[in-house]
């Protein structure tokens, strides 16, 4: 990214700051991604409109190169899409096979015979194909390959998130209005105030408490004194 | 039979479940749950504590303080009149308080356990004991607050902790024994810092997905056939809708506890090995000396018994149980598995040490 260069102005440089900040997620999504060269889908027409304003322009045989380079990379990111597609489909078959194995079980020769409610329709092909699509659930979501996809999924996600909450904010903040941040900031305020309350109301409970043993005690020391004073009074009649 | 506009009733009938259905599974189920009239005692920030109140006469003086998982709401345990936890101990003569977490917002997401474990537990227990005027309590945590219940009995053994429940709280997070979620957790496939930073706080679209997925074809797909199948047959029941609603109303997880949840207990099962710190004090089961009771349930898919089970062995307690039911996560607390089983197991082992 050119330095200096105010975000907003400069198309190339829109364009720039959102590749560098997305590609890296759309690069890897595939298992396998963090193999092989990384390559930016758009690469071809990026340099086309990088030559188009820079002086140095990209020439012909450079741009050849490029495209190669984006065929390669282009087949490769397919070749991996079929894999994990056929690995699912690996995953898959048995377990198909094993619904329509129960379909044919439960439904067709089955001792009710086949059902003419839709509604009992429905609940029975639930029951005879649950189990064996819950089997390939569950197959399915400890395989090495749905887990990199949802991984990157939930990478590929947390980066445009942040990139349009990043923007919005300074979008609204330009326009002078209140963003989330401004109320999330002003709720942080107000929970430290009602934390601060709170421990103002504990001590007082803590005060209240240790006044209640204190007066406790000074209920004893009225009981001794009180017996004190009988005392003096016995022994002054005494003595008298 | 038809109707005025001279339609056959029975095909209004079926537009009206249709159009219920339909409502149901674009809106979510509406259930009037948390019914057990009850009084907030103390709040600070999101959480809550609430004490119940209740006709029956009060016959145990050591009283009962519920906590749940950050990840849900605490209702579960109050779920509808008839199939509530709560209810059922008070009618059993205990004094019931429960601590209500709340839906965490933006500002709270650098709530940690050591906030929830060291700031608020014990100022809730004061107020406990204030409210109630007694000088002991039982601790009962259930999922997530299980393990928070275990990590303050650990923190604070002695008087006034009196007895500790734990229902399907997870202790041992070994891969081995922790299933999809070692799996889901793993450094390999879980980074919290990210989330963290990108979110704040665990959406709670995310939480959820992070549980149905699960079991996704039970969670998306079979609740909605036994959905239609009740229509069909009659109409929703109350307890199939607010078990609908409760399941569908995830909250937002801090993300600084989420953050310890993936990295000091899945990933690096520190609790177990006895390395967990909290404000540079170390969290020791083996302090834990009171009577402890813990239930696990064995269809149980989210908190595994052997998770579970690997706190009788690390506890200093000489009065300890532990019990597996026949249930699941949900079906442990709330149902007529629960009524049957848990809570008079509960019950059961709470009234002679509750004198």
């Amino acid at each position: 990214m050119s330095e200096g260069t105010r975000p907003g102005t400069d198309p190339l440089e829109l364009w720039r700051r959102w590749y560098d900040a997305t590609f890296e997620a759309w690069a890897t999504f595939l298992p396998g991604g963090d193999e092989g060269t990384r390559m930016d889908p758009f690469a071809p027409y990026r340099r086309l409109f990088e030559g188009m304003q820079a002086e140095d322009a990209a020439g012909p045989e450079d741009l050849y190169e490029t495209w190669l380079h984006w065929m390669q990379v282009t087949f490769r990111t397919w070749q991996r899409f079929v894999e994990t597609g056929m690995r699912f489909a690996e995953l898959a078959a048995p377990r198909y096979a094993e619904a329509a194995g129960e379909v044919q079980k439960q439904m067709l020769t089955g001792e009710d015979g086949f059902p003419k409610d839709p509604m009992e329709f429905y609940k029975r092909l639930y029951n005879a194909t649950s189990k064996p699509f819950a089997r390939l659930a569950d197959d399915a979501l400890r395989d090495e390959a749905y887990l990199e996809i949802s991984k990157r999924s939930l990478d590929y996600y947390s980066v445009f998130d942040g990139i349009f909450r990043r923007a919005s904010e300074q979008f609204f903040g330009n326009l002078r209005l209140p963003t989330v941040s401004d109320t999330t900031q002003m709720a942080g305020l107000i929970v430290n105030l009602d934390d601060r309350v709170d421990r103002v109301e504990e001590m007082l409970e803590d005060f209240e408490e240790r006044l209640g043993r204190v007066e406790e005690k000074l209920e004893g020391l009225d009981r001794i004194e009180d017996k004190l004073d009988r005392l003096l009074a016995a022994t002054s009649e005494e003595s008298a | 039979m038809a109707n005025e506009n001279g339609a056959p009733a029975d095909l209004w009938d079926l537009f009206d479940k249709y159009a219920e259905g339909v409502k149901t599974i674009v809106e979510g189920a509406q259930a009037d749950t948390g019914q057990t009239p009850k009084e907030v005692i103390w709040t600070k920030n999101k959480a809550k504590l609430y004490h119940y109140q209740s006709q029956a006469e009060k016959k145990h003086p050591v009283p009962v303080l519920l906590i749940y998982a950050l990840v849900n709401r605490s209702y579960i345990l109050d779920l509808v009149p008839g199939n509530s936890f709560v209810e059922y101990l008070l009618h059993e003569g205990f004094d019931v308080y429960m601590l209500d977490w709340g839906v965490p917002g933006r500002e709270d997401k650098d709530l940690s356990f050591e906030n929830y474990i060291l700031d608020y537990m014990p100022r809730v227990v004061n107020k406990v004991l204030r409210n109630s005027g007694a000088e002991e309590f039982t601790l009962f945590g259930y999922c997530m607050g299980g393990t928070m219940a275990a990590m303050y009995a650990a923190l604070f053994p002695d008087k006034p902790l009196k007895n500790l429940v734990l229902l399907a709280a997870p202790i041992d997070f070994a891969p081995e024994k922790s299933d999809l979620y070692g799996l889901w957790f793993s450094e390999k496939y879980q980074d919290p810092d990210m989330i963290m930073e990108t979110f704040g706080n665990v959406p709670a679209p995310l939480a959820y997905a992070g549980t149905a997925t699960l079991r996704p074809v039970d969670n998306y797909v079979g609740a909605y056939v036994t959905m239609w199948d009740l229509l069909m047959q009659e109409n929703l029941t109350e307890g199939w809708r607010a078990m609908n609603k409760w399941a569908n109303e995830p909250v937002p997880v801090p993300g600084a506890a989420f953050k310890q949840w993936v990295q000091d207990f899945y990933q690096q099962n520190k609790l177990v090995k006895g390395e967990f710190m909290l404000r540079g004090r170390r969290v020791d089961l083996s302090n834990i000396r009171c009577p402890v009771l813990n239930l696990a349930g064995d269809k149980d898919h989210l908190v595994f018994c052997g998770q579970a089970e690997a706190v009788m062995d690390l506890i200093g307690s000489e009065d300890k149980e532990f019990v597996v039911l026949d249930a699941g996560h949900v079906g442990l607390v709330m149902g007529r598995g629960a009524k049957k089983n848990l809570w008079p197991q509960v019950s059961n082992w709470l009234e002679p040490r509750s004198e």
